[in-house]
C-alpha cells in the first residue's frame, strides 16, 4: 500500500469519539469561564467603553462595537451559548454563532489582540465543522439519528495538529538570541517575582532566567511529542500542567493556561473520557463520515495556513520583536518586552511644527499597545490626520517620534522620523521602520 | 525536565530566610525604598498640603469681612498669596499622586484641585444662587469644574464679570459680585481643607495608615508600580498640559504653532504655573532620587542601579536636573515667560521629554513595571 494511502486509511480509521465530545464539553466550559471573568473583572467596559476609537485590521475598517451596554449583552450571548455548546443542545448553530460572535470582539480592536484569543477563533471555526455533538449532547439524545460513537481519526488529529502548533511555534520563536542566549526578557520579568513564596528569592538570579529560558523552549518545541508517545504521555501532561500552572501564576496571561491545559488533553487516546464516565461505551450503528472534497480542501488549506502563517516573518528583512512584521497570528508568545515614547509630529509647508500626543486620541492602554507597533502606528496616525483636516490643518506631513526600548536596551526610534506616515501604505516592506537594536539586551544583576 | 529546572532553581539560590539574614546592610529593598518615599517625602507633602490649605479659608474670611465692611484694605492681597501658598504646596502632591487622593478616579484630587477642570458659567451660577440662598447650596455636591482650589483661583481673579452663559444667572446683574465670590470661596476653601485634612489623616500611622498599607502589601512590586505610575504626571501633565500645550510645540485650544496658547496656561488668573512647574520637577526628583532636604535615602535612581543600569539613572537624573534647572530660569510670570523667555519654555520643555522617553521605554523595562491607567488585563 502507497503511503497516500496508508495514511488515508489511518486517518479515516474510527476511533472513539468521547474525547472529541469531551473537547466540546470542556472548550465551551473553559470559555464560560473565560466570558464570566469578562464580567468580574470589567474588562468589556475598558475595552470597549474607554476608547473613543479603535484600532481596526486591514479591510475590517467597518467593524464597530456595540456601545458599552451592547457590548454587555453580546457577552452575554456568547455566555449562553457556551452553555449550549457545552450541553450541545443546538450545537451547530450555538458553535458558529459564538465563533463569529467572538470573532466580532476581536475585530473591534486590534489592541485587544491575544494570541489565546486567536486560537479561540481557530477551534471554534474547526469545532463548526465537526461532529462534536453526536455523543454527550441533548442534540443526540433529542435526534438519536445524529448520534455516534465514533468518528474518523482526521478529526482528533486535526485538534491535535491546532494545539500541538501553538507549542511548537511558540517554540521555535523563542530560538533567538535574547531568549536563548541572555535570559531576556525573562530575567527582567522574574526581577519583579521576587516576592513569590518559596522559589521567589531565586528570580533574582541571572542563571535562573537562562534556565527557564532554556526550559521553556525545550518544553515548547518538544511537548508535542512527548504527549505523543504513549510512553511519555502522562509525565509530559504532568509536566504541561506544572509549566501552564507556574506561567499563569508569575505572569498575566489570562485563560492561555486553562485552554491549553484542558486542550492538551485531546492528545490522550480517543477513548480517555470513559475512564471518567460511568456509561459503557456502546457502539452506535451510523453511516460513515466522510469530508467531501470542498472540506477535504478547505482542511487541507487550512493546515496549510497555519504552517506558513507563523513562519511567514522569516520572509521579512529584519527582526519581527522589533518591526511586529508578522507578529500576530504567529504564536508568539511572551517572547519579547517592548515599552515605549510615541509622539506624532505635524510639519506644515509654513515650516512649524506641532506634536500631536497619541493620548488625545486613545486610551493609556492603547497607547502602550501602540508605541511598539508600527502599523498601529501607522492607522493612528491616519486617524489623527484626518482629524487634523477636520479641525482645518492644511498643507502637512505627520511623523512619529518614537523611542522603543526592546528586551531593556536603551530607547532609540523605531519609526523613521522623517517619513511621512501619510504616504505609507499597509502592504510591502516596512521601509519606514528603522533597523532594530544590536547588541545583547542588559542584564539584571540580582538585588540580593 | 521540572525536575531539573527546579533542581537547578535550587542549585542556584541558596536558601530563603538564611539567606535573609545574611542580607548586607547596603542592600536594594524594595519595601525600605517604599517606606522611605512613603514617609519622609510622601507625608510631608501631605502635612503641607493640610497645613497651607487649613489657612486658606481663614484668609478668605477676613477677605469677605473686609468686602462687607466696605474696605478690603490688603486682605484680599493675603488671601491671595494663602492661595498661592496652598496651590503651590498642592503641586508637590499633585506630581506624585499616590495613594488615597489618587483613588476612585483621583476623587479625592479633584476635589481639592480640578485643573484643567473649570466650567466659569456653571460657578457663575453657584455664585449666584449662594448668594441668594447661602443655605441651599452643598458645596459636597457640586461638579468638580465648580469647586477646589482651581475654583477658588477664578474667585478671588476674576478676568471679568461675565457671566459666560448664554442666559445671565438670576440676581447676576444686581448682585455685588466681589462679596458674592468671596463668600462662596470661603465655603469651597473650607472643602478644600477639609479635604486636605481627610487626605492627610489618611496617610498617617495613627490614621487611615496608608503608609503601612503601601509598604505592607504583599507584593511590594506592585505597590512600587503605584508610585512609578505618579511619575506620569510628567509627561501628560508636565510636559504635555503645562509645557507644550501653553506653549504651542503641542495641538492646543487656540490652534496656535509654536506660539503661546494662554488659555491653556494652569492658574491663569494667578499667574502661578512657573511656580507649579518647578514644584512638579521638584516633587518628582524627591521621589525618583529619593533625596530629600533632609537627606538622601532609596529612590527608584537607587533601584536601577541596584539592578546594574547606572547608566539610565544617571541619564534620567540628568534630564531631571536640566528640566529644573530650565523651570529655574522662567520668569515668575509664566505669561510673561511665553512671551519674553519662549525659547526658556521650549528648553524646559525639551528636557522634560528626554525624562519622560526614558521613563516610558527603557524605566518601565528595566524595572518590570506597567504603565498607570493600565487595566491589568491579560497578556501573552
Amino acid at each position: 500500500m502507497r503511503i497516500g494511502e496508508r495514511l488515508r486509511a489511518a486517518a479515516t480509521r474510527p476511533v472513539d469519539i468521547a474525547s472529541l465530545a469531551a473537547f466540546r464539553i470542556i472548550f465551551g466550559t473553559v470559555m464560560l469561564v473565560g466570558i464570566l471573568r469578562l464580567f468580574t473583572t470589567g474588562w468589556i467596559s475598558t475595552m470597549y467603553g474607554e476608547p473613543t476609537w479603535f484600532f481596526t485590521y486591514p479591510g475590517f475598517a467597518w467593524v464597530r462595537p456595540w456601545s458599552v451596554a451592547g457590548m454587555y449583552v453580546h457577552y452575554a450571548v456568547l455566555a449562553a451559548l457556551c452553555v449550549a455548546i457545552v450541553v450541545g443542545w443546538r450545537y451547530r448553530i450555538a458553535i458558529v454563532l459564538f465563533t463569529l460572535g467572538f470573532t466580532y470582539t476581536q475585530l473591534v480592536d486590534v489592541t485587544n489582540y491575544l494570541n489565546h484569543h486567536y486560537l479561540v477563533v481557530l477551534l471554534g471555526a474547526l469545532l463548526a465543522f465537526m461532529p462534536a455533538h453526536a455523543a454527550w449532547s441533548l442534540d443526540a439524545r433529542r435526534d438519536p439519528s445524529i448520534a455516534r460513537s465514533e468518528v474518523p481519526a482526521w478529526i482528533v488529529w486535526l485538534l491535535r495538529f491546532q494545539i500541538g502548533a501553538v507549542y511548537v511555534f511558540a517554540g521555535l520563536a523563542k530560538a533567538k538570541f535574547d531568549w536563548l542566549g541572555s535570559g531576556q526578557p525573562l530575567n527582567l520579568w522574574l526581577g519583579a517575582r521576587t516576592e513569590t513564596p518559596i522559589i521567589g528569592p531565586l528570580f533574582d538570579e541571572p542563571e535562573v532566567a537562562m534556565i527557564m529560558s532554556w526550559a521553556g523552549f525545550l518544553f515548547d518545541t518538544t511537548i508535542v511529542a512527548w504527549l505523543s508517545w504513549r510512553r511519555t504521555r502522562p509525565f509530559a501532561y504532568a509536566a504541561l500542567i506544572v509549566f501552564h500552572g507556574l506561567t499563569g501564576y508569575l505572569f498575566n496571561i489570562g485563560m492561555f493556561p486553562l485552554i491549553m491545559t484542558s486542550c492538551a488533553l485531546i492528545f490522550f487516546p480517543p477513548s480517555w473520557p470513559r475512564r471518567f464516565v460511568r456509561a459503557k461505551h456502546v457502539a452506535i450503528e451510523s453511516r460513515p463520515l466522510r469530508a467531501p472534497r470542498w472540506l477535504a480542501a478547505v482542511i487541507a488549506l487550512h493546515v496549510i495556513v497555519q504552517i506558513v502563517l507563523p513562519l511567514r516573518h522569516l520572509l521579512y528583512p529584519g527582526d519581527v520583536l522589533w518591526n511586529e512584521d508578522g507578529m500576530r497570528f504567529a504564536w508568539h508568545v511572551m517572547i519579547r518586552e517592548k515599552h515605549g515614547s510615541l509622539m506624532f509630529e505635524a510639519r506644515f509647508a509654513n515650516g512649524k511644527r506641532l506634536e500631536v500626543p497619541p493620548h488625545d486620541y486613545v486610551t493609556a492602554r492603547q497607547e502602550r499597545e501602540a508605541a511598539g507597533q508600527p502599523d498601529l502606528i501607522l492607522s493612528l496616525a491616519r486617524h489623527i490626520a484626518d482629524h487634523l483636516h477636520a479641525k482645518g490643518y492644511r498643507d502637512f506631513t505627520l511623523h512619529a517620534i518614537t523611542r522603543v526600548s526592546l528586551n531593556g536596551r536603551p530607547p532609540i526610534a523605531m519609526i523613521d522620523p522623517e517619513v511621512d506616515l501619510l504616504t505609507v501604505s499597509d502592504v510591502g516592506t516596512r521601509s519606514w521602520v528603522l533597523p532594530e537594536p544590536t547588541g545583547p539586551p542588559p542584564q539584571n544583576r540580582p538585588l540580593r | 525536565m521540572l525536575v531539573v529546572l527546579a533542581s537547578a532553581v535550587v542549585a542556584c539560590g541558596d536558601g530563603g530566610s538564611t539567606r535573609d539574614a545574611a542580607l548586607p546592610t547596603d542592600e536594594f529593598d524594595r519595601r525600605a525604598m517604599l517606606m522611605h518615599l512613603a514617609t519622609n517625602v510622601l507625608l510631608p507633602i501631605q502635612a503641607d498640603v493640610a497645613a497651607k490649605a487649613a489657612q486658606l479659608p481663614p484668609a478668605i474670611l477676613a477677605y469677605c469681612d473686609a468686602l462687607d465692611a466696605g474696605d478690603a484694605g490688603t486682605t484680599l492681597d493675603t488671601a491671595r498669596d494663602a492661595l498661592g501658598a496652598a496651590i503651590d504646596s498642592w503641586q508637590y502632591a499633585d506630581a506624585v499622586l499616590v495613594g488615597p487622593a489618587a483613588m476612585d478616579s483621583n476623587a479625592i484630587r479633584d476635589r481639592l484641585y480640578a485643573w484643567p477642570l473649570l466650567s466659569p458659567c456653571e460657578l457663575n451660577k453657584d455664585i449666584a444662587s449662594h448668594w441668594a440662598s447661602p443655605s441651599s447650596y452643598d458645596v459636597t455636591t457640586e461638579l468638580v469644574s465648580t469647586r477646589s482650589l482651581t475654583a477658588i483661583e477664578f474667585l478671588l481673579f476674576p478676568p471679568s464679570d461675565a457671566h459666560g452663559c448664554l442666559q445671565a444667572p438670576a440676581g447676576w446683574d444686581t448682585m455685588p459680585k466681589d462679596r458674592a465670590r468671596c463668600r462662596i470661596a470661603y465655603v469651597i476653601a473650607g472643602d478644600v481643607a477639609q479635604q486636605a485634612q481627610v487626605l492627610h489623616e489618611a496617610w498617617k500611622a495613627d490614621g487611615g495608615n496608608y503608609i503601612g498599607e503601601l509598604v505592607g502589601m504583599s507584593n511590594p512590586h506592585a505597590a512600587v508600580n503605584l508610585v512609578s505610575d505618579a511619575l506620569f504626571y510628567m509627561d501628560t501633565m508636565v510636559k504635555d498640559m503645562k509645557l507644550g500645550e501653553p506653549a504651542g510645540i503641542a495641538i492646543n485650544a487656540c490652534d496656535a504653532m509654536q506660539a503661546p496658547c494662554v488659555l491653556e496656561v494652569e492658574t491663569r488668573f494667578a499667574d502661578r504655573a512657573t511656580f507649579a512647574i518647578r514644584a512638579n520637577l521638584a516633587a518628582t526628583r524627591q521621589v525618583f532620587t529619593g533625596t530629600t532636604p533632609g537627606g538622601d535615602g532609596p529612590g527608584f535612581d537607587d533601584f536601577l542601579i541596584a539592578l546594574g543600569h547606572e547608566d539610565v539613572a544617571t541619564r534620567m537624573v540628568g534630564s531631571l536636573d536640566e528640566a529644573i534647572s530650565d523651570a529655574a530660569a522662567l520668569p515668575e510670570s509664566f505669561l510673561s515667560a511665553l512671551s519674553t523667555s519662549y525659547s526658556q519654555v521650549v528648553a524646559t520643555h525639551a528636557a522634560t521629554k528626554a525624562f519622560t522617553d526614558d521613563l516610558k521605554s527603557q524605566f518601565l523595562t528595566l524595572l518590570a513595571l506597567e504603565i498607570p491607567d493600565d487595566v491589568a488585563t491579560d497578556n501573552d
